[in-house]
């Protein structure tokens, strides 16, 4: 188990948002979290990354605690978000935004090799590297969302809404990189209001509601689950 | 904004307190400590209604100056009537406060105030330089005094102080009556989601902009007829009388007395004119350090007692509750929840 | 002809206080959204660090910049560590004030210990320089020097090096840059001691053409603020081309205005602001 939570209770703006939710994460597997808007999605993930801090409950990363950790601390332990909204750097170059995500690797042949390797997932990001990030398209500033998320070397990439406000052919391009990343061995979280694609791609999925895991399981079994199927995949499908 | 049971009384026999007050203390020396206060007390709640759609107006004595400049040469020059002029000591630092307020209320709060200092640099200089209309560094004198002749009375302002006083509260009580109907009205709630949800108020059609226009004009109304009963009374009003740093104490008392709350400006401004009347007590050598206390007050207050006297009393009225077994929730002090970066 | 080589000159040695002062405010107010109402005092507090080195010591004139800077950034980091980061979620109005008070703290500690009177730095070198029918005050000299070596160092470290990127990250989304590993908290220290050293130098070049007094830091706190709402909040960009222009305009209008030339500056920044909202070189 390389990500473990365990009664997680977090408030959001006084409110409380995460009302005790359990989950986990193997090493090299692909697990999703699908939930409405306002499910508590974000608050866990914000959690997560040290940027809200719990009322009760533990987080383990590996075999250390990490849920009173400092959010540089947990981003140099393996963790790399992608966050909502992707959240580049506008200003900065493409390069740049690269490089920010590189921040906490001080060797310069290992950023190189970084680089390469997103340059291989993302071969239209090398085009524009002098590119104000800001200029590029919704899809591009996802993909330069993900690498700059690997840049910092994650153990754990954790993706918050990726396919957030994008068309449905970019939807399904950012679901094929996720799905050749996962196929590289990678170990993803990924969090999805979208639940058509996040159990596509999915090991094991949670189906988080009002702050709580409702339903949890194989993504073929949840798939199937004919509540589910009414209440996230018939949305889905008609739009 | 609601204000709980308790304190709605205390305006009340404040104002009649204030109203008697003369008739037990007529020294000129305390007196005119009472009509420094109560014009005081006028600007300061200009400066609350301003400060609750996120600016703060530090130039709040160069409209009240604007006020006296008018009042006294309407008198002067055109030979109006006290009674016409002081009206218009109103309109004219509310027209310019609009003028004014199309950029500066464009911009972020932080940098409103930037502006209003460059503002209050920039009037003073007027008043100085033009030595023609305003009378240069040396002022304007004799302001003549108004004098009340009807149903049989005969009110000469210059032969006592007391009618100033009187004038002064009245004012004073109007303009506070004003601001609190207006704080619970339909604009103070719209007042009050300003800064905070401006977003779901621009779908309600109301256009932020103008509701921040009107607080800075009313303001600025108020502060100019304040000047108007300032400028008779001392008879004679220079530049320096309106300087910034009038302007920074009447912030400071707003905000030691407790932003979150009308009252607070008053309950701040009493208590900066109390330590006033301290520092005019101490030895004369101590002069230079007091500015160096109000910036203490001023940094210590914003650290560690945001929420002013008001809140401080609220926090022991619920320590006491608390203690006595009574729940109420505590008086929340942080608007954001805060964050752990 | 002459004598508008002259004022130029003087534009082009004013301009760069103006834009040393400004960059750093401009660092300051657009990482952590306040106005720091106290940064004139930074300023100040270089020119009596200079006066204390040069006038009182004796020491060498080069001494004076290095002390400046560490004694300048140690306030800053006092203002961070006391004011701005316990105030980071308070909005911008309660820190700002918050400054202010400083400010005025700063300025009676100084009014207190050094007097009131304006104390005198010699000048780094004197005389004139002639160039055709023109002289060249060589007082100005050092200014000119030191104010471009210190904006190029300035423009390197932000743009080069990976704190300089870190601190463009942070101005342009503090959660992301956090999720990048940067710790804010140190890298908010480092914005400060930049700024920090910049006001100190501002203020050593500064006190070897004027005097040294208390209050000497408010007028510059004024022309700064222009300079960075005038060239865009946070654009250092911004503040270069904001600082040339308030120069330019200041020294001209003082010499062909006499004392109108603070109501021309006053309106011209109104008239940039009513164009142009958002600054000469500020985005949306």
């Amino acid at each position: 188990m390389l990500l473990g939570v365990k009664d997680l209770k977090v408030n959001y703006k006084k409110v409380e948002a995460v009302k005790g939710v359990s989950f986990s994460v193997d090493e090299g597997t692909l697990v999703s979290i699908i939930g409405a808007n306002g499910a508590g999605k974000s608050t866990i993930l914000k959690t997560l990354s040290g940027l809200l801090r719990a009322t009760s409950g533990e987080i383990w990363f590996g075999d250390k605690r990490i849920d009173k950790t400092a959010v540089d601390k947990i981003v140099k332990m393996g963790i790399a978000q992608v966050p909502a909204g992707r959240r580049i750097f506008p200003q900065l170059s493409v390069l740049e935004n690269l490089q920010a995500g590189a921040y906490t690797i001080s060797k310069r042949s290992e950023v190189n090799a970084l680089l390469a390797e997103v340059y291989q997932h993302f071969p239209r990001m090398k085009e524009r590297l002098n590119q104000r990030a800001g200029s590029l398209s919704g899809g591009e500033q996802q993909m330069l969302a993900i690498g700059r998320a690997m840049m910092t070397k994650p153990k754990l990439l954790v993706m918050d809404e990726p396919s957030l406000g994008l068309s449905p052919i970019m939807v399904n391009e950012i679901g094929s990189i996720i799905k050749t990343m996962k196929e590289a061995g990678r170990t993803i979280l990924l969090v999805e209001q979208n639940a058509k694609l996040a159990l596509k791609l999915a090991d094991h999925t949670y189906v988080l509601e009002l702050g709580k895991v409702v339903l949890e399981g194989k993504s073929e079994d949840i798939m199937n689950n004919p509540i589910v199927k009414k209440a996230y995949l018939g949305a889905t499908e008609s739009s | 904004m609601k204000l709980p049971k308790w304190q709605t009384y205390i305006p009340l026999l404040f104002i009649i307190f204030m109203f008697v007050l003369p008739l037990f203390m007529n020294s000129p020396r305390y007196l005119n400590l009472l009509n420094q206060l109560l014009l005081n007390i006028i600007l300061a709640m200009g400066v609350y209604s301003v400060w609750s759609v996120g600016f703060i107006n530090a130039a709040q004595p160069i409209f009240y100056g604007l006020g006296s400049y008018t009042v006294a040469l309407l008198m002067m020059r055109a030979h109006f009537p006290f009674w016409l002029a002081f009206p218009m000591a109103g309109v004219i630092p509310a027209v310019v406060a609009l003028l004014f307020g199309l950029i500066g209320l464009k911009m972020k709060g932080a940098y409103f105030l930037f502006l209003t200092i460059a503002l209050d640099g920039l009037i003073s200089w007027l008043f100085i330089s033009w030595k023609g209309l305003f009378g240069g560094q040396l002022g304007i004198f004799p302001v003549p005094q108004p004098r009340i002749q009807a149903f049989g009375l005969d009110i000469n302002f210059a032969t006592s102080r007391t009618p100033y006083y009187y004038l002064a509260l009245v004012t004073a009580v109007i303009t506070c009556l004003v601001y609190f109907k207006m704080f619970n009205s339909r604009l103070g709630r719209v007042w009050e989601s300003i800064g905070k949800t401006e977003d779901l108020l621009a779908n309600t059609g109301i256009s932020v902009f103008t509701q921040k226009q009107i607080a800075l004009a009313v303001s600025c109304f108020f502060a100019g007829l304040a000047g108007a009963i300032w400028a008779p009374y001392i008879t004679i009003i220079t530049p320096s009388q309106f300087g910034l740093w009038q302007g920074i104490t009447i912030v400071l008392g707003v905000l030691v007395g407790g932003i979150y709350s009308p009252l607070g400006a008053i309950i701040g401004t009493i208590f900066m004119a109390a330590l006033n009347l301290v520092f005019t007590y101490l030895p004369s050598q101590t002069v230079q350090y007091q500015p160096m206390a109000l910036g203490f007050i001023l940094v210590l207050v914003l650290l560690f007692m945001p929420t002013g006297i008001l809140g401080l009393s609220g926090r022991v009225q619920n320590r006491i509750k608390e203690l006595t077994g009574r729940k109420t929730a505590p008086p929340s002090i942080n608007k954001d929840d805060v964050k752990a970066v | 002809m002459a004598q508008i080589f002259q004022v130029i000159v003087n534009a082009l040695s004013l301009s760069l206080i103006y834009i040393l002062f400004a960059t750093g405010l401009t660092l300051i107010m657009g990482i952590f959204d306040v106005c720091n109402f106290a940064y004139g005092e930074f300023v100040m507090v270089g020119g009596i660090a200079t006066y204390l080195i040069v006038a009182k010591s004796g020491l060498p004139y080069i001494v004076a910049p290095f002390a400046a800077m560490i004694i300048v950034s140690l306030i800053g980091i006092i203002f961070e560590k006391g004011i701005f980061y316990p105030m980071r979620n308070r909005g911008g109005l309660e820190p700002a004030l918050a400054t202010f008070g400083s400010s005025t703290i700063m300025q009676t500690a100084v009014l207190i210990l050094f007097g009131g009177m304006p104390l005198g730095v010699p000048s780094i070198m004197s005389g004139q320089f002639k160039i055709g029918s023109a002289y060249f005050p060589m007082d100005r000299l050092p200014i000119i020097i030191g104010g471009f070596l210190m904006i190029t160092l300035l423009f390197l470290f932000v743009q080069k090096t990976k704190l300089g990127l870190a601190i463009r990250a942070l101005q342009q989304d503090q959660d992301a840059a956090a999720l990048q590993g940067m710790n804010i908290a140190s890298i908010r220290v480092v914005v400060w001691v930049v700024a920090s050293c910049l006001a100190a130098v501002a203020g050593v070049l500064l006190s070897s053409i004027s005097y040294v007094s208390p209050t000497m830091g408010s007028g510059y706190l004024l022309k700064g603020f222009a300079v960075v709402i005038m060239g865009g909040l946070g654009s250092i960009p911004g503040a270069l081309v904001g600082g040339f222009v308030l120069g330019f305009v200041d020294s001209f209008g003082q010499t062909y205005l006499g004392s109108y030339s603070y109501m021309f500056a006053f309106a011209f920044i109104m008239l940039v602001l009513i164009v142009r909202p958002q600054g000469l070189m500020g985005k949306r």
